[in-house]
């Protein structure tokens, strides 16, 4: 697999186009070069061709049901509120940018979840929320029978169809790890990953019902009242930190991001509103949240 | 460690050894050489269960979900505590003497795999009474729990060595093993919470003085429920009721094998990490023994 993988990294390096990867039992040919291509020139694209915001896709993937550890409820719900938060920006209800959701997905659910997303032909701004217990080396905790970690390197071995608009958020623990893995920057074709940690840190639940330890609707009575009118009626009270950092900054945000560059002014004010909360309520129950590439 | 079992109970009829001479007609807990009585409730064992027991149901009922897999897994929030324990025991039988016991208590609680809860204790306790009886213990206590959503399991395992000088250049020395397994109920619901654990305290003592060994067990069941209300993000209250009771005993004491224990406990959050708290519990309904217990202690999490 390592091998097959590493011709396949080849042949993109050399730009052939001949490389083929398998999709829904079909063969469909994909331009390797126009992974690493698209990801130099996916700046131009944002910027070029300001995209209507009714032209995004949202896509999940979200690991919680985990039998023997807590499950990760709170991410189900910042995956809820994030696609609400793209809606909004929408106003229009009738067009939500509801796209693939993966829940509790198998190992080979996963990758054929990356291998799945929409390509470049659909025009739009692809969001990509990937949640799960993830570890210090970089490899996805599955749930189920099929429980095991798997690497990014065995995830993405077959690439996703690259797309130059693709945005992703990286909500788990030790997120910066996926930093090491050439593979991301690579294969992903991410124009911009918001990392929900530090290679070095858990990223935690967070319980607007709880007091302790931090009372969040009374520190952040904006974004508190925003999600309980906005989720459903049978909203726990739980979200991972990173999607409160999402919503206080999409508060702060009335129009909605449509070029590179805003996004990533976007994703920066998510640093920013994550920096605001450690300086502000204290490190607990916080992590570092960050963007790479690195905004200019 | 509760040396208070070195109260003169004059009301059984066991047999006593006393510096090595075996007498007749006392019970073999009394005069001081055999320690620990079933059904006293300053009982050091008994209190190291039941701190470990409800330190570990407390992180369970605390701890958030984080999304953090592999190695890391193994030693997850560790927090560090040290607690100062004073008990106040009047022993009400007419030739029972009252003791003073202070104690102090460090220990470690972490998550670990499958988010199981462990936890390790260490406890020395210094016990003056009437008749110028005094004794020291000190006791190693370890813990794992694991909850299932609301349901829990676990136990606690502890050694415990004391000396006990009654007086008359008497000294006993008294090991002690401990296990203690739990199961229980937590329920939290916003800002309040409320679990319950019925616990069996297994114990078995074995006693030297003056070249003379002798040993005993006994078992106590309790049931712990505590509720507790956070009040702001800094403050919260709990409400402890336990019920006690002697189960099994050998040999047999003369004391109350039933009583309850209520009392309150406030803690306050000084910084991000640390954590102050106080508790008071006193017994209740106990015909032996008049206990009073008082805690003061200092939690850091990291």
């Amino acid at each position: 697999m390592q091998r097959k993988f590493r011709n396949q990294f080849t042949r993109s390096k050399t730009g052939s186009s001949g490389g083929f990867f398998l999709s829904s039992g079909r063969l469909r040919p994909v331009a390797l070069a126009s992974v690493s291509l698209a990801f130099l020139l996916s700046g131009s694209c944002f910027a070029a061709s300001p995209q209507n915001p009714d032209e995004w896709v949202f896509a999940s993937a979200v690991s919680s049901s985990y039998g023997w550890g807590k499950s990760l409820r709170g991410w189900e719900s910042t995956r809820l509120a994030i696609q609400t938060t793209l809606t909004a920006w929408q106003q229009s209800p009738a067009s939500q940018p509801d796209g693939m959701a993966a829940r509790d997905p198998s190992p080979t659910g996963l990758k054929q979840f990356l291998q799945h997303l929409p390509g470049p032909d659909s025009g739009k701004i692809e969001i990509i929320y990937l949640a799960a217990k993830h570890t210090p080396t970089g490899a996805w905790q599955f749930t189920g029978k099929d429980s095991g970690a798997v690497t990014w390197n065995e995830l993405l071995q077959i690439a996703p169809s690259s797309h130059p608009c693709r945005l992703v958020i990286l909500d788990v623990c030790h997120a910066a790890a996926v930093i090491k893995f050439p593979v991301w920057t690579q294969k992903m074709g991410a124009a911009a990953t918001l990392l929900a940690s530090a290679r070095d840190e858990v990223t935690w639940e967070l319980d607007f019902t709880k007091r302790q330890p931090v009372d969040l609707p009374a520190r952040f009575p904006a974004a508190a009242a925003w999600l309980r009118q906005h989720l459903p009626a049978s909203w726990d009270g739980r979200l991972s930190y990173l999607g409160l950092i999402w919503v206080q900054a999409f508060l702060q945000s009335p129009q909605p991001p449509q070029t590179l560059r805003q996004w990533q002014t976007f994703f920066a004010r998510c640093e920013m509103e994550s920096r605001k909360f450690q300086q502000v309520v204290g490190h607990k129950r916080a992590s570092t949240i960050s963007q790479f590439p690195l905004a200019p | 460690m509760k040396n208070k079992n070195n109260r003169i109970n004059m009301a059984s009829g066991l047999r006593i050894l006393s510096a090595g001479a075996l007498l007749v007609g006392s019970t073999a807990y009394a005069s001081g050489w055999m320690m620990g009585e079933p059904g006293d409730p300053s009982t050091p064992s008994l209190i190291q269960s039941n701190i470990a027991t409800q330190r570990l149901v407390d992180m369970m009922m605390k701890s958030a979900p984080h999304a953090a897999a592999g190695a890391n897994e193994w030693f997850q929030t560790p927090s560090v505590f040290a607690e100062y324990g004073y008990n106040a025991v009047e022993d009400t039988r007419g030739a029972g003497f009252d003791t003073d016991i202070n104690s102090a208590t460090v220990g470690l609680n972490f998550l670990t795999k499958c988010d199981i809860a462990a936890g390790v204790m260490v406890n020395y306790g210094s016990t003056n009474g009437d008749n110028s009886y005094d004794g020291d213990n000190l006791g190693l206590t370890l813990s794992l729990a694991k909850s299932y959503d609301w349901f829990f399991m676990g136990f606690s395992t502890g050694y415990d060595n004391s000396d006990s000088r009654p007086g008359g250049g008497l000294q006993t020395d008294t090991d002690c093993y401990t296990l203690a397994p739990f199961i229980g109920a937590m329920y939290v619901k916003g800002n309040f919470s409320f679990s319950t654990a019925p616990t069996m305290v297994i114990r078995w003592q074995d006693f030297d003085t003056a070249g003379v060994s002798a040993d005993s067990s006994d078992a106590t069941f309790g049931l712990m429920n505590t509720a507790s209300y956070q009040i702001n993000e800094a403050l919260s209250v709990s409400l402890m009721a336990n019920w006690n009771c002697v189960v099994r005993e050998d040999p047999v004491a003369t004391t109350d094998h039933n009583w309850y224990s209520v009392g309150t406990k406030v803690s306050y959050r000084l910084t991000d990490k640390f954590t102050t708290y106080a508790s008071y519990m006193i017994d209740l309904g106990n015909d032996t023994y008049d206990n009073q217990r008082a805690t003061a202690g200092l939690s850091m999490e990291f």
